[in-house]
């Protein structure tokens, strides 16, 4: 029998490998119907804190749906995760995982293209924990060219 | 049928100015020739107001090899100055902004105010003999103005004003830009790997659009879309005519029929390209303003940035931020398109294996026409005083046009 932390460790990584994979259709059955995914940074140009992406489900699922049509940039990304602390709070789970996104050209060469931090509220629903909301708190802030499948 | 090598280096069966010689973009000579002939020469779009609000308040940028500050003085004028100390050089200010009743510089603590007087000498007793002195001793000014909101800088002390540069190029954006106070709410950077032209270039040709799927959906199938004329000014700056922009027709995105930016009407596009490389442009509820910083010849930083109303609800610059990365957030539709486009031109550029890039759609000066783009060269010919149909040929310099030979 699994502690909630090791499925919460588990749903965590369980993202990242369907991302990776680019199996959106399970990514998503790893959220609630009422999710919220948003990619967030600070600026230090401006001073305040910025808003990247801000998607629910429905928007979630435009944008994957969508994804054949753009040009995107060729290779594959590879999430690497760590999960740092779960904490409980009556019936959700807030967990903070520390990530590298790491992108591999079409020539087999690496580069970290993004680092930041997972902040998660997770659920159980039905007996599965599932993330109602993911914050992706970037500290790269060039992503140059720039990405269009969720980080 | 494929072409022979000779074949493929020949100069293109097309008229003047319809073609540029790749070197442009690669040569290093023409880069630093662009940055003396052009960039330390002309108005250069730095910040906006809002970056900048209270006395004291810095932003620091580079243009033109030149690490800059654009301070709000304690009389309340924006003004620019070289960010090195009159002492030894240094650096002065590291942050991308940051707040200052005084400039200190951290090697030795000389001390500059808002306006650029140094006000502070470490032990200036040792320096009397030489006779250096907190009066002869204030940082480079460079020269500030402000229209619209937008701060520019130039480098040249002797360069006319910035309203004669600009000219009319502004007119399409007066309404959006000095209705209400705006702010900037978005800001990110790339760094490309191509030539700062190029990604200019992709802002004024739209017959890339067809790449975008995005740009397919919402504006290349609307009605009227090929129909709109370009306006060129002096000095290569040029706008196109409005177009309402159905964004609906892409899957999942709503209308833009609410909130819409002064002057703006539902689904309004409206877009201009500033000479060197800026560009403004409004889609509706949101408004992105980018700008160049040449790197070398095949390396570019661009800056992005996004505006909304100062003061509105937060639920209204929610929706303003959502349209605005839909296009052109880090994460969005559209921009990151622009950037490998660009990058695999450059790459095709980068040892001349691409002899020549080709400017000429003719569509009586329409939605697609390449002549926003044939202007943008007459000005940079005009400026660097060489032909960029084959950089090794000088010429004379040809007199201010806005209209070509379209």
């Amino acid at each position: 029998m699994q502690s909630s932390n090791e499925r919460i460790n588990e749903l965590i990584c369980r993202t990242c490998l369907h991302l990776d994979q680019e199996n959106f259709d399970d990514y998503l059955k790893l959220f609630t119907e009422e999710m919220n995914y948003r990619v967030v940074t600070f600026s230090p140009e401006l001073k305040k804190d910025m808003v990247w992406l801000d998607h629910d489900l429905s928007e979630m699922k435009h944008l994957f749906k969508m994804l054949p049509q753009h040009v995107k940039m060729p290779g594959k990304f590879f999430r690497q995760a760590a999960v740092y602390t779960i904490e409980k709070s009556k019936q959700k789970w807030n967990s903070t995982t520390s990530f590298l996104l790491i992108y591999t050209d079409l020539d087999g060469q690496s580069r970290v293209f993004a680092a930041g931090r997972y902040n998660d509220e997770i659920v159980e629903h039905d007996q599965k924990l599932l993330i109602s909301k993911r914050e992706v708190h970037l500290d790269t802030r060039d992503l140059a060219p720039g990405i269009h499948v969720p980080i | 049928m494929s072409r022979t090598a000779q074949e493929w280096e020949e100069r293109p069966a097309v008229p003047e100015g319809h073609f540029v010689d790749s070197r442009i973009y690669t040569d290093p000579l023409i880069f630093n020739e662009e940055t003396q002939k052009i960039f330390n020469k002309t108005w250069k779009f730095a910040c906006h107001v809002s970056e900048i609000p209270e006395i004291g308040d810095y932003r620091t940028f580079d243009h033109a090899g030149y690490p800059l500050i654009a301070i709000r003085s304690d009389d309340g004028e924006v003004r620019c100055f070289v960010n090195s100390c009159s002492h030894r050089s240094s650096v002065i200010l590291d942050a991308p902004a940051g707040t200052a009743k005084n400039l200190t510089c951290p090697f030795h603590l000389w001390s500059y105010d808002t306006r650029g007087n140094c006000v502070h000498i470490t032990r200036p007793e040792g320096y009397e003999e030489a006779g250096i002195c907190k009066a002869n001793r204030g940082l480079r000014q460079v020269r500030a103005e402000t229209m619209l909101g937008l701060v520019f800088v130039n480098l040249d002390d002797s360069a006319g004003s910035l309203a004669d540069y600009i000219g009319d190029g502004l007119e399409t954006f007066s309404e959006i830009l000095g209705t209400h106070e705006l702010e900037v709410f978005h800001y990110h950077r790339v760094v490309m790997s191509a030539n700062w032209k190029q990604w200019h270039e992709t802002n004024m040709e739209l017959y890339h659009e067809w790449g975008h799927v995005v740009n397919r959906t919402t504006s290349v199938a609307v009605k009227g879309y090929h129909d709109r004329m370009w306006k060129l000014y002096t000095n290569g700056h040029g706008t196109l005519e409005p177009l309402a922009v159905q964004y609906k027709n892409y899957p999942g995105w709503e209308d833009r029929a609410q909130k819409m930016l002064p002057g703006l009407t539902e689904g309004e596009f409206r877009v201009v390209d500033l000479f060197p490389n800026t560009t403004l442009i409004a889609r509706s509820t949101a408004l992105r303003i980018d700008t160049s910083t040449p790197i070398a010849p095949g390396k570019t930083l661009v800056e992005y940035r996004g505006l909304g109303i100062k003061g509105e609800s937060p639920e209204d610059r929610a929706m303003r931020q959502k349209h605005h990365n839909q296009f052109w957030g880090p994460l969005g539709r559209n921009v990151s398109e622009d950037v490998l486009f660009v990058e695999k031109v450059e790459r095709a550029n980068r040892h001349r294996a691409a002899k020549h890039g080709i400017i000429a759609r003719r569509e009586g000066g329409r939605g697609q026409d390449d002549e926003v783009v044939r202007s943008f060269y007459r000005e940079w010919k005009r400026q660097m005083r060489r032909d960029p149909e084959d950089i090794t040929q000088l010429v004379d310099a040809p007199s201010i046009s806005a209209t070509g030979s379209n």
